[in-house]
């Protein structure tokens, strides 16, 4: 456990600009999936930002 | 029931970064998973209003980021060269007294920068600036945060005025007297608080008279330019007659004589004409037609269609966030940092490998806030479209019921703490402010002119905003403590801009 904080810790700069990718890329394919009404996939692409959040909350 | 529910993001952030202290970054993953979830769960929001809301979230982060990137490459481009340093060797100079630095630094200056920049840009610039001078970093973050707020709604040349007037539709003849008197009032006040967070209440004693003067000098000229029509330029009038007149005070209130050396007044030019650079370049774009309307061809807009939730709130089909990537603030930040960086080569104040520690320096930096932004963002975006933000506002509202005046400017510090900016509080609650002040038969311009006033006031404890400061300041992860800091202030103001709303409401002045 205390070796996997001390990861998060070390990588901060790599895991938040992961986070950030995961944040800001799904919205774009999200506006056209809503378009075509796509909600499976729509869904799908909220997890990923989601994962983008959750990792953000991870990282101490 | 549903009240309560769409709080519980905006209290688990407030309880997370006030009360366990944790970081913006950490704070908006968790408000925008419970933003998330209860607009799901609760508001009936489905996969295509989310899937919008995302879009529009993205666009929104884009134009901030945008400013906050440049604007850190505008200090890292000074920072590298010496420029920060230089100024706050320089102006003890001119005053060695601490609350009198803070007060023409952080409040007067703050504003000007307010007047022709905004954007959280004051806070970004100012904050290392004042680290340099010996205040903490929480003081350095504090003071330009206090000191600008006052300046928000009549700052950015316009930009939170021009959103009042488009929500709901009145003219600014009838929107600038309230507003400009409100704001101008809370003036004075906030340059009490920037002496107290600088020095304490003796600072205050001690300074009362220049604050006063101060006070005055930009709250009357911001109130007669913003209700002369000049509502544009209104916070930048106000700001540039506060330096004119702080070099006099300064002579005066200098303080304790210290021994600093000459002042080396060409390096001093040449540390602040980075500075000057971005006055200029702002100035340019915003005021002279033929630039702002060259610059302004290429615009970025997505249309979006009417979403509904499953209980039936509507949101509108309309364009989103209009970006004008070369009139940006982000550009015209940019493009000062360009000319910066050329005129501080040519003064040979950089060492070899500048270029990449500024950009490296610029992206580590950044990182974390922009982060969060991205979060709190979506968060804000969500709550907008599912109803959640109607839904608190309309509670708020219907509880109040006589004293709706007074709840007024707590409604539009809610709408700026949420989204980071008067100029988005004003968008989404400006129409809801005119129809509840219209059901009750409240003189609306009274009701908008505590909206924004309150929009502006507690803009200064956006997390977004706060997130800025702390980076620049070298607190990053401590923004709890900046923000625990700014509620005390904050809420004397929005409590005075109530007072203000219902005095005007008692005695129908407008």
């Amino acid at each position: 456990m205390q070796n996997f904080k001390n990861y998060l810790k070390e990588n901060k700069f790599r895991l938040h600009l992961t986070a950030l990718i995961l944040m800001l890329v799904p919205p774009i394919p999200m506006y056209f999936a809503a378009q075509a009404g796509a909600a499976g996939l729509i869904w799908f692409l909220i997890a990923i930002v989601v994962l983008g959040n959750i990792l953000v909350i991870l990282v101490p | 029931m549903n009240f309560f529910l769409a709080f519980i993001p905006i209290a688990l952030i407030l309880i997370l970064m006030v009360g366990f202290r944790w970081g913006a970054a950490r704070s908006g993953g968790i408000g925008y998973l419970s933003a998330l979830l209860i607009a799901i769960l609760a508001f009936g929001a489905g996969a295509g209003l989310l899937a919008y809301s995302h879009t529009k979230a993205l666009l929104l982060t884009i134009d901030v980021l945008f400013v906050i990137w440049a604007a850190f490459l505008l200090y890292r481009v000074a920072d590298e060269a010496g420029a920060i340093t230089t100024i706050g060797q320089s102006l003890p100079h001119l005053t060695a007294d601490k609350g009198m630095q803070a007060l023409i630094i952080g409040w007067v200056f703050a504003s000007f920068l307010q007047g022709v920049g905004g954007f959280g840009v004051p806070v970004a610039v100012i904050a290392p600036i004042l680290v340099g001078l010996g205040f903490t970093p929480l003081q350095a973050v504090v003071i330009p945060s206090l000191g600008h707020g006052w300046a928000v709604t009549f700052g950015s040349l316009g930009s939170s005025f021009i959103a009042l007037m488009a929500s709901t539709g009145l003219p600014a003849e009838v929107l600038a007297p309230p507003a400009a008197l409100f704001l101008s009032l809370a003036g004075p006040l906030t340059g009490f608080f920037v002496a107290h967070a600088a020095d304490g209440i003796q600072a205050v004693r001690r300074l009362a008279i220049p604050i006063l003067i101060l006070g005055f000098v930009m709250s009357l000229t911001q109130f007669i330019v913003a209700t002369s029509g000049l509502w544009n330029i209104a916070a930048f009038c106000a700001g540039m007659a506060g330096l004119l007149v702080s070099i006099p005070l300064a002579r005066r209130y200098h303080g304790q004589e210290i021994n600093n050396g000459a002042l080396d007044r060409r390096a001093l030019l040449i540390a602040v004409s980075g500075y000057v650079v971005l006055i200029l370049v702002t100035l340019s774009v915003q005021l002279i037609p033929q630039v702002k309307s060259f610059l302004g061809q290429v615009i970025l807009q997505v249309d979006f269609p009417e979403t509904q939730t499953v209980l039936g709130y509507i949101t509108p089909a309309g364009p989103g966030r209009e970006i004008a990537p070369f009139r940006h603030a982000g550009a015209i930040l940019t493009v000062s940092s360009l000319i910066a960086y050329l005129i501080y080569r040519r003064a040979n104040l950089y060492e070899a490998g500048a270029p990449r520690r500024i950009i490296t320096g610029m992206v580590t930096r950044v990182m974390s806030s922009s982060v969060s932004i991205a979060s709190m963002v979506a968060m804000a975006v969500i709550m907008q479209n599912s109803g959640m933000t109607d839904t608190l506002a309309r509670g708020l509202a219907s509880s109040m019921g006589w004293a709706y005046p007074i709840i007024a400017p707590w409604i539009g510090a809610l709408g700026a703490f949420m989204t980071g900016s008067n100029t988005n509080s004003n968008v989404i609650f400006g129409a809801l402010q005119l129809r509840t002040a219209q059901l009750l038969g409240y003189s609306a311009a009274i009701i908008l002119g505590a909206q924004t006033a309150g929009a502006a006031l507690a803009s200064i404890l956006a997390p977004t905003k706060i997130v800025v400061g702390a980076s620049t300041a070298g607190m990053a992860g401590k923004e709890g403590d900046v923000l625990r800091k700014l509620l005390a202030y904050t809420a004397v103001t929005l409590v005075f801009i109530s007072l203000l709303a219902m005095i005007s409401v008692w005695f129908d002045l407008w």
